[in-house]
């Protein structure tokens, strides 16, 4: 294979913007924003306030994940913390998300802690034992096994949950919930007791919970998951859906002791935050290939968006392998860029293009009607916002083009 | 003005996807479904010419799930081209949005689409649909090589990097004396010599 192509392929594989974000974290290309890093306040709350509970929304890629990571890793090198991040997605399909999920899923990875920590090896563990061995049985007793991995170690113990059963009366308060709700707290309040007896505070990370599309669900599951974590004296981090921040939906946000609303990085307004995607790109690829100039065309293309960023990159390198390049230049850049334009174009109604063209216009949003909640969801439309002010503008590879349209004939 | 993805024949698009080994890349090729077979054919043809790694194709039929299963149970090293989406519900495709963490994976993956039903990913999978970037392409089967001022620009690179011209790289594939590279077999591709690529590239 020739050295170029060797070494393009090299280059592509530092922008994996579809691989899980502990990859890149492996890997030392995931930077931490000096400033509104969500992970370094969710280790000093969670430090100081161990069963505290918080809610992180945001839109596709805004980087969510890779802040669940930061701060799991931040915590756990707090000596009186063990930070576990579970995406729940792996598990359940959350379109069947139940109370009591949470519980288990947390409870199972306990079990894991347990048996992975030296510090109990020696003790009589027959009643954890016994526990974990109940919790099994309700994914026995309630939950489809659709299979399990061979190769991977993650998937080694997972259970595949289509769904639990819900009794018919369970979809109402807290008051209704089933009674096997309350033995899965008994047990892992078993579990959980080990580290309460080792003064260790556990935290669970929840990710994956962006994806339901039913904030209605979502808000009865934390609504009963969330007071059973705080009275197991667990602290717990959940990512949720962006739906939770709009309308009818917005007193979702007051289950939780603290709201964190990760937002795109406002490129034209903040130079902090532009630096910050500077030494995103700068981490992953020397000035002789990515020159600057290119990484300040590639963030203003990103309109600060993490994954956009990290995926126009991509194929901005594509593009220089393509054109016979040895680096990512500016005409590369424009070509990601257009073709990353004309995919978010595709599909959209009359009455969707007269919303991004006034919003391309006169930078006004109003979220009417689901559809425009679709705009925001799917990054057509991207907000910005900070200290109380909001401010929409359309995604910045999207603009040329509707500009095009606006004076077609 | 016309803004449907840029137009793109199996071989560019095999070149890209070549150039994407371990880097977790998706790619969407916009193609009517009539033409689907015959793009498919064509695209594992040039990336089975441009590297010995296998091609699977795996059929969506209608269940993500399934389908998961399946593309997590696939090949490791495996460049998967994943068809027949046009039954694909609306439900389906928000349901492999949910599933998104079981479609990880570092080797390429390629779906191929009709316009419809690409809309209808976007609407319902908007997880899903950021993975792809802009590796969103329509298929043109009158580009199946680059065309023009691509083509020629590429052809140059391999020209100025090996130091060959495209007369010698022919000559050499006649003989059976092309390395085993894969720019070779995208040399021969471009220059619309396919039918040599079973003389040693």
């Amino acid at each position: 294979m020739s050295s170029r192509l060797q070494r393009f392929r090299d280059y592509l594989k530092r922008f994996d913007a579809a691989g899980h974000p502990s990859r890149a974290l492996e890997q030392g290309f995931i930077v931490e924003p000096e400033v509104g890093s969500i992970a370094k306040t969710l280790e000093m709350r969670l430090g100081l306030r161990p069963t505290s509970s918080h809610l992180i929304v945001g839109g596709v890629g805004s980087g969510k994940t890779t802040q669940l990571l930061l701060a799991e890793k931040r915590l756990n090198k707090l000596t009186d913390v063990q930070a576990r991040v579970i995406d729940v997605s792996e598990y359940q399909d959350i379109a069947e998300l139940s109370p009591g999920v949470l519980m288990i899923l947390g409870g199972l990875e306990l079990g894991r802690m347990i048996e992975q920590d030296e510090v109990f090896s020696k003790l009589n563990l027959e009643a954890q034992s016994k526990a974990l061995g109940k919790l099994r049985k309700y994914l026995d007793g309630f939950w489809e096994h659709v299979g399990r991995g061979e190769d991977d170690k993650r998937w080694r113990n997972a259970v595949y949950v289509k769904a639990i059963t819900p009794p018919p009366a369970e979809w109402g308060n807290r008051d209704d919930l089933p009674s096997w709700f309350d033995d899965v707290f008994r047990q892992v309040d078993i579990l959980c007791q080990l580290y309460r007896d080792t003064d260790k505070h556990i935290v669970f990370l929840f990710d994956g919970l962006d994806r339901l599309g039913d904030p209605a669900r979502f808000e009865h599951v934390i609504g009963a998951e969330i007071p059973a974590f705080q009275r197991l004296g667990a602290g717990v981090a959940v990512v949720g859906p962006l739906l939770a921040l709009y309308g009818l939906n917005r007193p979702i946000t007051e289950r939780f002791d603290y709201f964190y609303h990760q937002s795109p990085v406002n490129v034209p307004d903040d130079a902090i935050g532009r630096g910050y995607l500077h030494s995103v790109l700068r981490a992953r690829l020397p000035v002789e290939v990515l020159p600057d100039e290119t990484c300040t065309a590639l963030i203003s293309w990103s309109g600060g968006v993490l994954r956009d960023l990290i995926a126009l990159a991509q194929l901005a390198c594509e593009e220089a392998y393509l054109h016979g390049s040895d680096y990512i230049g500016i005409a590369d850049v424009n070509r990601a860029a257009d073709a990353f334009g004309r995919k978010h174009l595709l599909g959209l109604g009359t009455d969707e293009l007269e919303v991004l063209q006034r919003v391309r216009r006169k930078g006004i949003f109003v979220q009417a009607s689901e559809k425009d909640l679709a705009l925001l969801v799917t990054r057509r439309v991207l907000e910005y916002s900070e200290s109380g002010s909001v401010a929409y503008i359309v995604h910045p590879t999207v603009g040329p083009l509707l500009a095009a349209i606006d004076k077609s004939p | 003005m016309n803004t449907i993805p840029k137009g793109m024949g199996s071989a560019e698009l095999a070149i890209r996807v070549n150039a994407c080994p371990k880097a977790g890349a998706w790619f969407a090729w916009l193609t009517p479904k009539l033409w689907q077979n015959r793009a498919t054919e064509a695209l594992s043809r040039e990336l089975e010419a441009m590297n010995p790694a296998p091609v699977l194709q795996l059929a969506a039929q209608g269940d993500a799930l399934d389908l998961a299963h399946r593309v997590r149970a696939a090949a490791k090293d495996a460049t998967l081209i994943l068809v027949e989406f046009e039954d694909f519900s609306k439900e389906a495709w928000a349901a492999l949005d949910r599933l998104r963490s079981w479609f990880s994976r570092e080797e390429p993956a390629i779906l191929i689409l009709s316009q419809g039903a690409f809309e209808q990913l976007m609407q319902s999978a908007p997880n899903f649909a950021s993975w792809l970037g802009g590796s969103v392409w329509s298929w043109n089967a009158e580009a199946d090589v680059l065309s023009g001022e691509e083509k020629e620009q590429y052809l140059q690179s391999l020209r100025n990097h090996f130091g060959l011209s495209d007369g010698q790289v022919i000559k050499m594939a006649e003989k059976d004396e092309l390395p085993l590279e894969p720019e070779f077999a995208q040399w021969l591709v471009l220059l619309e010599r396919g039918d040599l690529l079973g003389h040693g590239a």
